[in-house]
């Protein structure tokens, strides 16, 4: 891959949001906004490479209240074994900087997904 | 196409070429065919009722799509008849005959005829002289009114400037943006009674009906009855566009332009102004500009007086009209109404010993408030350290404080001419209406000229008109529920293309954006304004901008639910309001 897209871009937003246990009653408070959350701490995330990115986003949302399936590890391990350590920093960069779209273009997509609003 | 809104259909395009050497360049022009000849009516009425009429129908024809490559590019022959140029005009001139002998009522047919077939080819005719040859239009003459900052001297030719406002602070350009909102119906009542006068003309009706057809086998139809003018014009469209049918309606009386769109039916209604007078942003002030009568035509300088006498009388009204506001005390509106005017349209700086404009730094003669600064929070857009104000920020400040209790972030955006970015043909048209269509001739964006700098507006007005509602008395308008939202205008929001058949302009809308934000009962200082072209909302923390807007493109192809579901995320997550 040369160039990182949207829909590389959408693949750790939403591994993120999978991760973060948003059913816990931790969250009951604030569940109703959580994708502006989740823009918000992806905009202000970092990390020296995408695991490392996704670990503290998760954490700064989630603490401990995290998921962690066979699922979500297998997207991980595709995504690094994908992208060389570059082309996770241009990743990450374009997900920041393209948060608040790409997370709009995430939710509408898995509403139709799911067959209706979420 | 189910993805595109179709608007319109294309006006003319625009040959970029030196004298006597091959075409350099043939450029889309953001231009509307019905639009482009009201615009060509309006310039050259003043050789009299029938050149009015004549600029309403010199290119109908051109709905016919009859494209043909010649050696120098593809030509648009829009003049029904075969043979030498005399010809032509002679079978022309029977058919326009015909086709306009409703309009007997009116105008001189056969004058009127005469002046649509030979509009390309009589130096003498008015639709020439207002709409020159490009051998005629100068050295590489090809947009030779486009306005741009500075304006060009031309511009004067064409239009008049019917007022200017200075906008150094986001109050001021808060109540120059009620104005113009005030003027554009008041310009509308002036150029109504101006054509039903000078005319008898008060409304007209365009109908386009897509259908395929051989190049002029068909005709327009024209009806017209007591001022009212009706017109069915056929657009020669590929199979998959039969039947689509898009409707303009230019009417007397209407508050604000609609736009309806269903299933290949699209009902456009404006005012006349719309269609002919354009605000465009200066340096520091925002102008509002009304095409006129060219002068140099007969009575076209007496006429053009007419206008210009017209438009500013209603100058007066669209202010009487900006100070019926229920909820604010009529002394304070007795007080600003002799002075705002002014003091919008002139930044006048106060003397040694007079105060300053807490807000913009003007001379200021009104108190703002008894409580003094503490209650502001944004300390950092007050420019004096007083409580007075000038009119125009007094005006804006007195309104703010009676809507900031409501819910919602009030938003005022006056659309300004959208800029043309992409123009492609359909691939369809290509196909199976002109094969092997290709225009322009160069990678260039389309152009527009100050004539189609209207249309440009009405572009922007859409694009706003598919996220936020209607104007409150206060001229304030709020972002659309998510049910209210109409699924293909949302659509032409997020890819900003629309069809002016048979090009699809993709564009970058543009507006004067005053919003104001409210915590609490913390008091903020009209706190956004931009005409940036680059934010399209102003939100919370972060603004929806036209790179954002590019992201959220593919969103297109989702469904109904799918796409009210992207809204009511993408005002959430923005805080749009």
């Amino acid at each position: 891959m040369s160039r990182v897209g949207d829909e590389d871009a959408k693949e750790p937003i939403d591994i993120i949001d999978s991760m973060v246990n948003w059913a816990d009653r931790a969250f009951d408070a604030i569940r109703r906004d959580k994708w502006k959350i989740l823009a918000k701490r992806l905009m202000a995330g970092s990390g020296a490479d995408l695991q490392e990115f996704i670990h503290n986003v998760v954490r700064d949302i989630a603490g401990d209240k995290v998921l962690l399936s066979k699922d979500v590890g297998r997207r991980i391990n595709v995504l690094l074994e994908r992208l060389d350590q570059e082309q996770q920093q241009e990743l990450i960069k374009y997900v920041k900087r393209r948060t608040y779209p790409l997370v709009v273009r995430l939710v509408a997509e898995k509403a139709r997904e799911e067959g209706g609003e979420q | 196409m189910e993805y595109i809104l179709p608007l319109g259909v294309v006006g003319r395009t625009v040959e970029i070429r030196r004298k006597k050497e091959p075409t350099i360049a043939n450029l889309t022009c953001l231009s509307e065919l019905m639009q482009h000849q009201l615009s060509i009516a309006v310039l050259a009425s003043g050789a009299g009722k029938e050149a009015f009429y004549a600029g309403l129908f010199h290119d109908i024809y051109k709905s016919a799509m009859n494209w043909q490559l010649r050696q120098s590019g593809w030509k648009w022959l829009h003049l029904p008849g075969e043979g030498s140029r005399q010809e032509i005009v002679t079978q022309a001139t029977e058919r326009f005959k015909i086709v306009l002998t409703p309009l007997d009522a009116v105008a001189d047919v056969n004058k009127l005829a005469e002046l649509c077939a030979g509009h390309h080819y009589d130096k003498r005719n008015p639709i020439r002289q207002v709409e020159p040859e490009r051998e005629e239009r100068g050295d590489i003459g090809a947009v030779s009114i486009e306005t741009r900052v500075p304006l060009p001297e031309q511009l004067r030719e064409i239009a008049y400037r019917v007022a200017s406002f200075v906008i150094r602070s986001p109050y001021r350009a808060f109540v120059a943006s009620l104005l113009i909102e005030k003027l554009l119906n008041r310009l509308n009542e002036a150029y109504v009674q101006l054509f039903r006068e000078e005319f008898g003309l008060q409304e007209l009706h365009m109908k386009y009906l897509f259908r395929q057809y051989e190049p002029f086998s068909e005709d327009p139809k024209i009806d017209y009855d007591d001022g009212i003018l009706s017109v069915e014009v056929p657009v020669r469209a590929p199979p998959s566009l039969e039947g689509l049918v898009i409707e303009h309606h230019y009417l007397p009386t209407l508050d604000r332009p609609s736009l309806l769109v269903r299933e290949k039916r699209v009902e456009l209604k404006l005012r006349f102004s719309d269609a002919l007078a354009f605000p465009i942003i200066g340096d520091e002030n925002i102008m509002l500009w009304a095409i006129t009568p060219a002068e140099n035509l007969d009575v076209g300088l007496g006429l053009r007086a007419k206008f210009i006498a017209a438009f500013e009388r209603a100058k007066e009204k669209a202010l009487d009209d900006l100070f019926d506001i229920s909820s604010i005390g009529s002394d304070l509106i007795n007080s600003l109404r002799s002075v705002l005017l002014d003091e919008l349209s002139e930044y006048k700086l106060p003397g040694a010993e007079e105060p300053k404009c807490m807000f913009c730094g003007a001379k200021a003669s009104f108190r703002v408030t008894k409580r003094g600064l503490k209650m502001f929070v944004d300390i950092d857009r007050i420019v004096a350290f007083n409580n007075m104000a000038c009119s125009p920020c007094k005006l804006a400040y007195a309104i703010e404080e009676v809507r900031r209790r409501k819910a919602g972030i009030p938003l005022c955006v006056v659309p300004l001419p959208a800029t043309p970015i992409e123009a492609e043909a359909l691939d369809i048209f290509k196909t199976s209406v002109v094969h092997g269509f290709s225009i322009p001739t160069h990678p260039l964006p389309p152009v527009k000229t100050a004539l189609e700098e209207p249309w440009a507006r009405i572009m922007s007005w859409a694009f706003y008109g598919a996220v936020l509602r209607d104007p409150d008395e206060f001229g304030l308008r709020g972002l659309k529920k998510t049910e209210e939202i109409e699924i293909p205008l949302f659509r032409f929001f997020l890819t900003r293309k629309t069809l002016i058949y048979p090009f699809l302009f993709r564009i970058r809308p543009a507006a004067l954006i005053s919003a104001w934000t409210t915590t609490g009962k913390k008091k903020f200082v009209l706190n956004v304004d931009t005409a940036s072209e680059f934010v399209i909302l102003p939100g919370a923390e972060r603004d929806l901008t036209l790179e954002d807007l590019d992201v959220l493109a593919p969103l297109m192809y989702e469904g109904t639910s799918s796409l009210r579901k992207a809204y009511s995320i993408m005002r959430r997550l923005y805080e749009l309001g």
